[in-house]
Order: structure tokens, then C-alpha cells, then sequence
């Protein structure tokens, strides 16, 4: 019995293979947040809210790491591969984050001593370049070929794509507010360059690469005859257009708060577009257009 | 003339002899055989019963041998989906033939055998033989004997992983372990493919020490 998902030899079976390792981590991501929950005397608002999106984020973890889905991508499919990166990175870090209350995330930063660590990672600068480095070299040939192929250099992938996943969300979801952009354009824009633009490349490359890529799914056994070429391809795409609807219904939903935010102040500050000045009344929701003159 | 450009030119020169002083089969990316010599004369029966000369049923094409039997667990497969993955290729030369001997003619039946090579290639050729007749051709080919790894009723064979590479001159220059890349068959198969005037010095009689070498 192998404790983490990792390269195997065997041809691709739906029969269930157990990874003990993964529910452990599971079970060591759970527990302690729920004891932790239960144990708080303070004041604690929002925590059913708080704990149902930590146990999505959790689940969502779970579903990327475990059989079916963590053996196909650590063995047979590439495209499982970055199913699985788009689990770690945009789902399950994103909600587990969202679902730690700043309580607890000062607990744990003042305890693990991270606070500077996760102010400075929290920069939009060092969080878009650092998740966009790793991202390439945690897609390269070497490294999967190389991590893959045993249970700890699976796991050490894992837990790197967590890791990143926490990282580029930080600066816009992180549980402490001070640590956040505070500006709805730059989390718009940080959103679309350091997960939207950037990652194309990579996918680009196993979209139109000639060969296979990666020898660890070019030599599997194939998973219902898929060729190897073929599952590049999709690997591409899914790398490409597989984070599209969450980043965008993001960014929607950004730009609607952006606006709602705007109304809410309008009638006291004046929007300026050179000389033209727009001025709302928010209580009769009527809006004025007037060109200033110097 | 300046310390730099004369190193430049040194420099330039060594790789220009280096490579035109390099061994010729260095164009193989596969494994290049020592002392290459000629396909073996082996008769085995296809999977529609008929007798199939491995030799003379392929003249004028690529030879691909190999030998494995249908309920291997990894390596066969994974040799004929390569194989069949890069043959579909455009570009890649189509007088290429895939010969895959089973070496468990008990249960490899030409009905089983025809299923399985379907399942890459129609075109792929299936062969078997009497036991015997599937040693001897191992034997030939230079290839491991395989043998059953264990009494039970699903036993598992141990058997050679080399795919044997002809070119149409009959001459086996390389062969290709277990794993091989696609990168590795694309850039070999052409250069197999266009091994042709060889044949034609070995059919005039100018090459007689290949023929020396050959195994039959």
C-alpha cells in the first residue's frame, strides 16, 4: 500500500486503491481548525460561514489529491495533472483562506512566527512572481517527471501547489485585512496578470509542443486509449482555459462591488474625467454631467 | 589576429572535426548494435493462419520486431501505443511494418492476438507459432527467451522489452529498449527508412561481409 499517489506501472483500473497519506493530511487539516473552532470564547462571528468554506477548501484538496483523481495525475494523464493544480491553487487554497477568521490566522501567525513572513509574501509583486516561477517549474519536465515518480517528491508537489495557492491569494483574500489590496482596480489587475495572463504561456507550450512533454505520461500505460499527444493538449487547455470562469466570475463580481462601492460614496465625491465632472445623488439616484471652466 | 578570435576559430574548428570524425550511426537515438547484421529468415503463421516469412512478406519496408504476448501487464502495451501514436504521425515514413511475435502462443490464440493489435493498429502483424517455433525465432532475433514467471493460471511472461529495427536494406542497425520515446522513434524511422542503398550493394554483392555476419 503506497501512503501518497505516485507513479505506478500498472495499467488504469477504476478498481479503488487506497492512499492513507492523503486522508491523514485531511484529517490533520480538519481536526485541529474544528477543535480550535469549538474551543474559541471570544467573539466569533461568521463561523458557520467561516467553517463550511474551510471544509469546501478541504474537500476540494481532498478530491485533487486522492484516488481517482491524484492517481491519474501523478501516473496516467497529464490533464489530470493540472486538474489537480487548478484544485490546489484556485479552489481549495482560495476557500481555506476565506475560511480562516482573522482570529485564527493571528493565532497562527503569532505562534508559527509568520506574520513577516506573510506580510511580505502578501505583496502583489512577490505573491504574482513567486506563484508564476514556481508555477513553471513546478510544470517542467524535470520536475514532474523526477517528483512524480515517488510517493514524498509527489507529496512535496502537493504541498508546493498548496503552498502557491496560498500565496497569490493572499494579497487579495488574506485573513488579515491589513495584509489585503485595498483597491478593487489593483485586485482586478493583480487577478488577471498573475492568473489569468502568465499561466497561458506554460499551456501554450503543452498545447503546441511537437512531443510529448513529460515522460511520465507519454510512457504510462493509457488511460481508455487516449494518445499522449492528445492528453498534452488537453493538459493545455485545461491549463489555459480551466481557471477562466472562476477568475472572471471573480472579476465580475469585483467590478460589482467596485461600482456598489462608488454609489455608496457618490454625492460626496465627484468623479472627474478632465474637465467634465459627474455628480450622483444618491437619494434621488439622479446623476449631473458639468464641464468645469478655468 | 586578436586572442579572442583566434580561440573563436579554434573553437569552431575542433566542433567541425568533431563532428565530421563522429561514428556514422550516430544518427540513431536508439540503441546502435555493434556489429549490425542481417534480419533472420524466420517463417511464423499470421493471425489468419497463413505462413508469414518475416523476411520476404516485408521486403522493401522498416521492420519492427517484437516480442511479447497480449496480457502483459505494462511494457507491450505501452511499446505499441508509442508506436502506433508516432506512425500516425504525418511526416513519418509509411513503409514501415509492425511485427509483434507472441511468446505466449497457449493463450495468445490468432483470434486474441488479431483483438489486441486492433486495439493500436489494424495494421500492426500479428504472429505466432508452435512453441517451438516462437523459441527458435526468439533465438534468432537474438532476443531474451522468455518463460512463464510463475505455475499459476494468470501467469505473467518475462521477456524481452527491445523492439528490433530493420531497415529495408534487412540490415538491423538499432534496437529500442523499454521505455522509448516518441522523440526517439520520429527521429530514427526516417533515417531507417532511407537505409536503402545498402540493400542494393548487399543484392550486387559488394557488401559480402555483412552477409558473413548475418545469423542464418
Amino acid at each position: 500500500m503506497r501512503f501518497w499517489c505516485s507513479t505506478i506501472e500498472a495499467p488504469w483500473s477504476w478498481d479503488f486503491r487506497a492512499y492513507p497519506g492523503v486522508w491523514l493530511a485531511v484529517v490533520a487539516l480538519v481536526l485541529p481548525y474544528l477543535l480550535s473552532q469549538g474551543r474559541r470564547e471570544g467573539p466569533n462571528p461568521d463561523r458557520r460561514r467561516h467553517t463550511g468554506l474551510y471544509l469546501a477548501g478541504v474537500a476540494a484538496l481532498w478530491v485533487g489529491s486522492d484516488w481517482p483523481l491524484g492517481l491519474l495525475g501523478a501516473s496516467y494523464v497529464a490533464w489530470a495533472h493540472m486538474v489537480q493544480f487548478l484544485l490546489y491553487t484556485i479552489v481549495a487554497a482560495p476557500l481555506m483562506l476565506l475560511g480562516c477568521p482573522e482570529w485564527m490566522a493571528r493565532r497562527i501567525a503569532g505562534r508559527l512566527r509568520l506574520y513577516r513572513i506573510t506580510s511580505r509574501l502578501a505583496r502583489p509583486v512577490v505573491a504574482g512572481v513567486g506563484f508564476n516561477l514556481l508555477l513553471v517549474l513546478t510544470h517542467s519536465p524535470w520536475a514532474v517527471d523526477s517528483l512524480r515518480s515517488s510517493q514524498f517528491g509527489s507529496f512535496a508537489m502537493d504541498v508546493v501547489w498548496l503552498g502557491m495557492g496560498f500565496m497569490v491569494w493572499l494579497p487579495l483574500l488574506s485573513p488579515l485585512p491589513e495584509q489585503r489590496l485595498v483597491s478593487y482596480p489593483a485586485k482586478m489587475v493583480f487577478l488577471f496578470l498573475a492568473l489569468g495572463v502568465v499561466p497561458a504561456v506554460p499551456a501554450g507550450f503543452l498545447t503546441f509542443a511537437g512531443f510529448p512533454l513529460y515522460s511520465t505520461y507519454e510512457l504510462a500505460p493509457r488511460f481508455h486509449g487516449l494518445s499522449a499527444t492528445t492528453d498534452q493538449q488537453l493538459a493545455g487547455l485545461v491549463m489555459k482555459l480551466g481557471g477562466i470562469p472562476i477568475i472572471w466570475t471573480i472579476i465580475v463580481v469585483m467590478v460589482n462591488r467596485w461600482f456598489g462601492q462608488d454609489r455608496s460614496t457618490a454625492g460626496q465625491l465627484p468623479t472627474r474625467w478632465g474637465s467634465t465632472v459627474i455628480e450622483v445623488d444618491g437619494d434621488s439616484n439622479s446623476t449631473q454631467v458639468r464641464r468645469e471652466t478655468s | 589576429m586578436a586572442r579572442p578570435l583566434r580561440v573563436g576559430l579554434l573553437v569552431l574548428a575542433a566542433a567541425v572535426i568533431g563532428c565530421s570524425s563522429g561514428p556514422v550511426d550516430a544518427e540513431f537515438e536508439g540503441l546502435v548494435v555493434d556489429e549490425p547484421g542481417l534480419m533472420p529468415s524466420v517463417v511464423l503463421t499470421d493471425t489468419v493462419g497463413r505462413p508469414f516469412d518475416l523476411v520476404a512478406n516485408t521486403a522493401g519496408t522498416v521492420r519492427l520486431v517484437y516480442f511479447g504476448y497480449t496480457r502483459c501487464p505494462d511494457i507491450c502495451s505501452i511499446h505499441l501505443t508509442q508506436l502506433a501514436d508516432v506512425l500516425s504521425r504525418p511526416g513519418v515514413p509509411t513503409n514501415v511494418t509492425v511485427l509483434f511475435v507472441t511468446v505466449d502462443p497457449a493463450r495468445d490464440t490468432p483470434e486474441v492476438l488479431r483483438a489486441y493489435l486492433d486495439g493500436f493498429d489494424a495494421d500492426f502483424v500479428g504472429l505466432t507459432g508452435t512453441p517451438d517455433e516462437v523459441v527458435q525465432a526468439q533465438r534468432a532475433f537474438g532476443s531474451i527467451v522468455a518463460l512463464a514467471e510463475s505455475d499459476d493460471e494468470d501467469y505473467t511472461m518475462g521477456h524481452d522489452g527491445r523492439v528490433f529495427a530493420f531497415a529495408p536494406d534487412g540490415i538491423g542497425y538499432t534496437q529500442y529498449p523499454h521505455p522509448t520515446r516518441q522523440s526517439t522513434w520520429v527521429h530514427d524511422i526516417p533515417v531507417l527508412a532511407g537505409r536503402r542503398d545498402a540493400a542494393s550493394r548487399v543484392a550486387e554483392g559488394h557488401d559480402r561481409n555483412l552477409e558473413e555476419r548475418s545469423p542464418t
